[in-house]
């Protein structure tokens, strides 16, 4: 790559949210028609310095300078020159395709003949001309997200600004995401993005490294290291690591679950289709798909917050279609979003999740004592669950969800959007809980997760693509990598 | 690009059942609601009669309440303590004492007066039903000189009379009240959820990273729902003209042009809520708490503001709907043109005027 000139000046930039610092200090610059890597645990501040460059939050302290252009005096001339992709769903859920793509193209000024040449050059390009009438919400994850970066290409801004646009899209729409990045790029415009993914990390010109809101490092990704998430694990705290906290319980005697026929239709809309499906007593089950496939809705059929539209569910020896309120005292059950009282203490939420499960006070005081050792929070029974870093919040909901030792644990997208290195931290955990018998059910999109679950089940839209161990699903497909698996099922599947 | 915008929205909206269910369904179920169940018309009024003269004319008095159509009555008493009981026990809420004298005084030409003692718990009711009665003894008045010619004159007190709403229609001043209160309730409800609803799901960050500026931005929602609110103002004007049959007896163009400016008004109060919230939930909460609730307290729409105390009729003024609840009133009822009421159009210019560029400025293209 040819060394340009510096598109973006970041000068001793500093943010403070009310008391903390979400960042400190960062002087960076990145050059003309880089691909630009920003990586780091979850709230390093990875957001906080994209939306500082992209102009719409304003530095504490220090400048930032886009292409000449200061981010507060000059706002208005940066935002109309790039193109920024945040975390959330960014499109208008209700317009169709070609709607947004219209409203986005509109509110750039663009004018109606060139609109429609570059309006077909990306729905070629995205893949979405068969959409064109779809609305955008009821998308797959990975179109939504190759449509949004559809609509940010519209006025073909020389910088792009993407926060984690791969997070939770399925493998092959991450390699045509990439493959339009690639190409954007080599038209000589330059690209900043987060991620949580250290293959694209590696794919990236330059990376830098935030933790804490500092730039611990920034260079290419071969200076780094062979294993960047060995790399970056190694930078992190090791008081955010797991300890080994034995879990004694006693083996499950009827931690499985069985299904047969189950379907789930939301109006003309099916969800889940699963033929049979059979998880043993102390299995790690993974169940993996990217967004939309249908995780959520199958783990909550099993917990019975859903009741099936067809099928024979069976969780714990209890049929779910009889009796769903005989399941709930044998089973955990963890959902995407926190379940904890963010205005509660420590404390207070363990004691009220043990209360809610009918724990005797002597009982609820072990297992308390327990829990905090597991979160690593012992000591800090009075903090507000609020004020806890998201890994630290997700290993204290873990405990609450096993606080009644129950005999399946449901685990649903645990992991999602947390760190590489807390994501691995966290897998030890499941890991220790399977090996006292308890059965785990677990969902998530990072497909490299499931190199620890016994079996794993491939999903998308609804049905089971693959199911077998990690070790026979790569074998039989001659690769050593279960997404390359992913992909070639995906491909082969009508 | 306003047109861009606008179009968005607009799209947005025909496409989310729910948005047009309370910008269309919910006023006309409130209208409806309002129409019937908030009557404050008395008609049946039941009637104790405490006659201590015994005369013809005294009957003649009595037929005349009978005689009227709104009064009932029920017990004839024989003495003041049973006037006492009979309203102590909600038997009647009306007495009419006949002095013993009565007759003898109409008679010799003198003046005299009935006492009239009635249920004032709800205070509402207790002012039409003395109204009523007021104007059954004034007809019994002039019904006396007519018999008896100007020898006769000076009988029987002569009260307040009623106008405007001489037959005491009380959905007739309900529905223009309820315009004030209805374009208050809704759109800035809607205005205040369709920009905060934007910050929720993200879309605004996106809107932030683009050339729009927070005018235009700001110019866009306040169109698309200031059509919105017009057309409902125009179901509430023809349901209320043709199903109540509200006589309307001023100009439809002036009360249109009003409106317009009433409708900005509310709409730009939607606009500065959207600006000061985060989450859809405060937005509703505090649209409804500055919106719904003052419009219906201290808007004269159910309860007369002249009747408030000192203070409390100076807050009133804090409120758009009062304004506009009296002009609504004027043009409706009373017919009478812009030069009535210049001063409340006026102060409503300003308010709106003040609220939008309050909120355009508030609005800035930050995340934070």
């Amino acid at each position: 790559m040819l060394p340009g000139e510096a598109v973006i000046k970041i000068k001793v930039l500093s943010r403070r949210f009310k008391r903390t610092w979400a960042l400190r200090g960062i002087d960076l610059e990145v050059l003309k028609g880089e691909v630009f890597g920003i990586v780091g645990p979850d709230g390093s501040g990875k957001t906080t310095l994209m939306q500082s460059i992209c102009a719409i939050l304003d530095p504490t302290s220090g400048t930032v300078l886009v292409q000449g252009f200061d981010s507060v005096s000059g706002a208005k001339e940066i935002t109309s020159m790039i193109g920024y992709m945040s975390q959330a769903f960014s499109l208008y859920g209700d317009l169709t395709v070609e709607e947004n793509l219209e409203f986005f193209g509109g509110i750039r000024g663009i004018r109606a003949e060139v609109f429609e040449k570059r309006k077909d050059e990306l729905l070629e390009f995205s893949g979405l001309k068969p959409f064109l009438k779809r609305r955008s919400s009821q998308l797959s994850g990975g179109m939504q997200k190759k449509l949004a970066l559809s609509c940010n290409l519209m006025h073909e801004p020389d910088l792009l600004v993407l926060d984690e646009p791969t997070l939770g899209i399925d493998p092959l729409s991450r390699r045509h995401l990439w493959r339009m990045l690639k190409e954007y790029n080599s038209r000589g415009k330059t690209i900043i993005l987060s991620t949580s993914y250290m293959d694209e990390a590696k794919r990236c010109g330059r990376l830098a490294f935030l933790l804490n809101g500092e730039l611990v490092a920034c260079d290419r990704p071969e200076a780094f290291g062979e294993d960047l998430e060995e790399v970056f694990a190694s930078r992190i705290k090791k008081a955010d690591w797991v300890r080994a906290v034995p879990f004694d319980r006693k083996p499950a005697e009827a931690g499985f679950v069985r299904i047969r026929g189950l379907k789930k239709t939301f109006g003309g809309f099916t969800a889940v289709d699963l033929q049979e499906l059979t998880v043993e007593s102390g299995e790690i089950f993974g169940l993996l798909g990217p967004n939309g496939s249908g995780k959520t809705t199958t783990i909550k059929v099993l917990c019975g917050l859903l009741s099936p539209t067809e099928g024979e569910v069976e969780v714990a020896g209890v049929d779910m279609a009889k009796s769903p309120e005989m399941v709930r005292g044998r089973i955990g059950y963890m959902s995407q979003r926190f379940s904890l009282y963010l205005d509660l203490t420590v404390k207070e939420n363990i004691d009220f999740f043990g209360r809610v499960y009918g724990l005797s006070p002597g009982l609820l005081d072990e297992r308390r004592r327990w829990v905090l050792d597991l979160s690593g929070l012992t000591g800090f029974e009075d903090v507000l669950t609020g004020e806890l870093s998201g890994a630290v919040r997700q290993r204290l909901a873990l405990g609450c969800s096993l606080l009644h030792h129950p005999d399946i644990l449901f685990l649903d997208e645990p992991t999602s959007g947390i760190d590489p290195v807390s994501r691995r931290a966290f897998w030890e955990i499941i890991r220790l809980i399977a090996a006292s018998g308890t059965t785990v059910f677990v969902t998530t999109h990072y497909i490299s997760e499931a190199e620890n679950c016994t079996r794993v089940a491939l999903l998308h839209q609804g049905r089971i693509l693959a199911l077998d161990s990690p070790g026979a699903l790569k074998s039989r497909h001659g690769t050593d990598s279960l997404e390359d698996v992913f992909i070639s099922v995906m491909e082969g599947a009508p | 690009m306003i047109y861009q915008l606008v179009k968005k929205e607009a799209r947005e909206i025909l496409r989310d059942p729910v948005i047009l269910g309370v910008a269309i369904v919910l006023p006309v179920i409130m209208l409806f609601l309002f129409g019937y169940a908030i009557s404050l018309d008395v008609d049946d009024v039941s009637m104790a009669v405490y006659d201590q003269d015994r005369s013809q004319e005294s009957a003649r008095l009595i037929d005349a309440f009978v005689g009227s159509g709104y009064f009932t009555i029920e017990h004839y008493l024989d003495s003041p303590g049973q006037v006492d009981r009979v309203l102590d026990k909600g038997e009647a809420s009306i007495v009419l004492a006949v002095p013993p004298d009565f007759s003898r005084d109409v008679n010799l030409g003198k003046r005299t007066e009935v006492q009239v003692i009635i249920d004032g718990s709800f205070s509402a009711t207790a002012l039409i039903v003395s109204n009523y009665a007021a104007s059954v003894v004034n007809r019994y008045t002039e019904d006396l000189l007519e018999r008896r010619g100007e020898a006769a004159a000076g009988t029987v007190g002569i009260n307040p009379r009623v106008w405007y709403n001489p037959p005491l229609r009380s959905v007739n001043y309900i529905v223009p009240g309820l315009f004030a209160v209805l374009l208050m309730a809704f759109p800035p409800l809607l205005t205040a959820l369709s920009i905060v609803r934007e910050k929720e799901r993200g879309t605004i960050e996106q809107i932030y990273v683009s050339p729009v500026s927070p005018p235009a931005f700001i110019v866009g929602k306040v169109i698309t729902y200031g059509v919105i609110a017009f057309f409902e103002m125009l179901l509430i004007l023809v349901i209320g003209t043709l199903w109540f049959r509200i006589p309307f007896k001023g100009s439809v163009p002036l009360l249109i042009g009003i409106s317009l400016i009433y409708v900005l008004t509310t709409v730009s109060i939607g606009l500065f809520v959207s600006t000061i919230t985060r989450t859809q939930f405060q937005a509703m909460f505090l649209s409804l708490i500055v919106t719904l609730m003052p419009s219906f307290l201290f808007s004269g729409f159910l309860f007369p503001i002249a009747t408030m105390p000192y203070m409390l009729q100076l807050y009133t003024y804090v409120f758009p709907a009062r304004y506009f609840n009296d002009i609504s009133r004027d043009i409706f009822l009373k017919g009478v043109g812009l030069e009535y009421f210049i001063g409340n159009a006026v102060l409503l210019i300003i308010y709106g005027g003040a609220l939008f560029i309050a909120a355009s400025l508030k609005f800035k293209k930050k995340v934070a």
